[in-house]
């Protein structure tokens, strides 16, 4: 590991976009200080992204009471040296940025679909930096043994096959983890 | 990721060693019939390593009706693509017949896993999956950075930290607080 100094989320909230040699936007994340650069997605994790997006919609556009919104890989300042981009996130009405690019806290559910070069040391401070800042659940997804592993506070659990998936923070959301991975 | 035949367990057991530029052998696992290198661990990963050993040396030796051993870093032939090297291992000593096998067969009873910085997600996650398939088992997957545990049994699992007490069924009576294995003193 090269020895740099660590960033605070406003010195990297500071910098400026790179692009790499065909001009697209370098993607990365601030963890633990430590700028990591996020990969292109496979297909395969943007389309499990893109359904769990739909299942989430599909129950917020029948329960407006809940006023939630999903938002999709929308930067999260969730502590002073961590500035993430989950996958997918569910957060209350009344806490979304409107004019903003970077959502302050944590999301009330944060979703993470794993990528092959993700290591465990690395996902494992993302799931505690979300739930010490202050979000309730964190889905961790897993594409290559279609499971869910959720976690909040000192609770472990994962799901398969036809476990159904819901969460305290989402009321009334209950679907089969099989359904991320049609 | 390369396109890489898979392997079998078999294959794997007879695959010749391999060295590095320095002479010291290459570590392998062969994970879902895919080689996987262990690189060399850092202190940080066998101080703790060190410390789970330790204490699960000490309540096998003082339960010898157990019949119980505890090993650092044996190959277990889980299925016939997955040969596992988990850190630590706690087996029945019935299963071991060290002049007749190469490589222990099935799961260990206990696995321990001290994540280093090099292991992915995907890997970690699948030898959980793997080792847990073969029955009634236990796997701890230990954070150094964090300072916790996470332990699988079942379809079940839960974290646990600091002061928590950490508890088995394979052992009865025992417990240890969960920041004995991160003493770095």
């Amino acid at each position: 590991m090269p020895a740099t100094a660590l960033l605070t989320s406003e010195q990297y909230l500071s910098l400026p976009e790179e692009f790499d040699q065909n001009g697209n936007r370098i993607k990365d994340e601030l963890i633990g200080g430590e700028v990591v650069k996020m990969p292109p997605a496979s297909h395969r994790h943007d389309r499990i992204k893109n359904r769990i997006k739909r299942l989430l919609d599909r129950h917020l556009d029948r329960n407006p009471h809940l006023a939630m919104e999903s938002l999709v890989e929308m930067g999260a300042e969730v502590s002073k040296r961590d500035v993430f981009v989950p996958d997918v996130s569910l957060v209350k009405l009344d806490r979304c940025p409107e004019e903003e690019r970077i959502f302050r806290g944590a999301p009330d559910l944060a979703i993470e679909v794993v990528s092959p070069s993700d290591t465990i040391k690395r996902l494992k401070a993302k799931v505690d930096t979300y739930l010490q800042g202050g979000a309730n659940t964190v889905w961790v997804v897993f594409p290559e043994s279609r499971s869910v592993t959720v976690y909040s506070n000192d609770l472990v659990r994962e799901l398969k096959g036809d476990q159904t998936i819901e969460d305290p923070v989402f009321p009334g959301f209950s679907t089969p983890v099989s359904a991320f991975f049609k | 990721m390369p396109v890489t035949a898979v392997l079998t367990s078999d294959q794997f057991s007879a695959l010749p060693d391999q060295f590095d530029k320095n002479g010291n052998r290459i570590r392998q696992e062969l994970i879902s019939g895919e080689l996987v290198e262990m690189p060399p661990s850092f202190e940080l990963h066998n101080v703790v390593k060190g410390n789970i050993v330790e204490v699960l040396i000490a309540f096998v030796l003082a339960h010898p009706e157990l019949g119980l051993k505890v090993i650092s870093e044996m190959a277990f032939v889980v299925t016939s693509n997955d040969t596992l090297v988990p850190d630590a291992s706690v087996i029945r000593k019935t299963r071991l017949s060290p002049r007749k096998q190469k490589y222990t067969p099935g799961s260990p009873e206990l696995a321990i896993e001290v994540v280093s910085p090099s292991d992915t997600a995907i890997h970690l996650k699948s030898k959980v999956d793997i080792y847990l398939q073969g029955g009634p088992k236990t796997v701890w997957v230990v954070f150094p950075d964090s300072r916790s545990v996470v332990i699988y049994s079942g379809d079940s699992s839960r974290e646990l930290k600091c002061d928590q007490s950490i508890e088995d069924q394979l052992l009865p009576d025992f417990a240890a607080p969960v920041s004995r294995f991160f003493d770095l003193t």
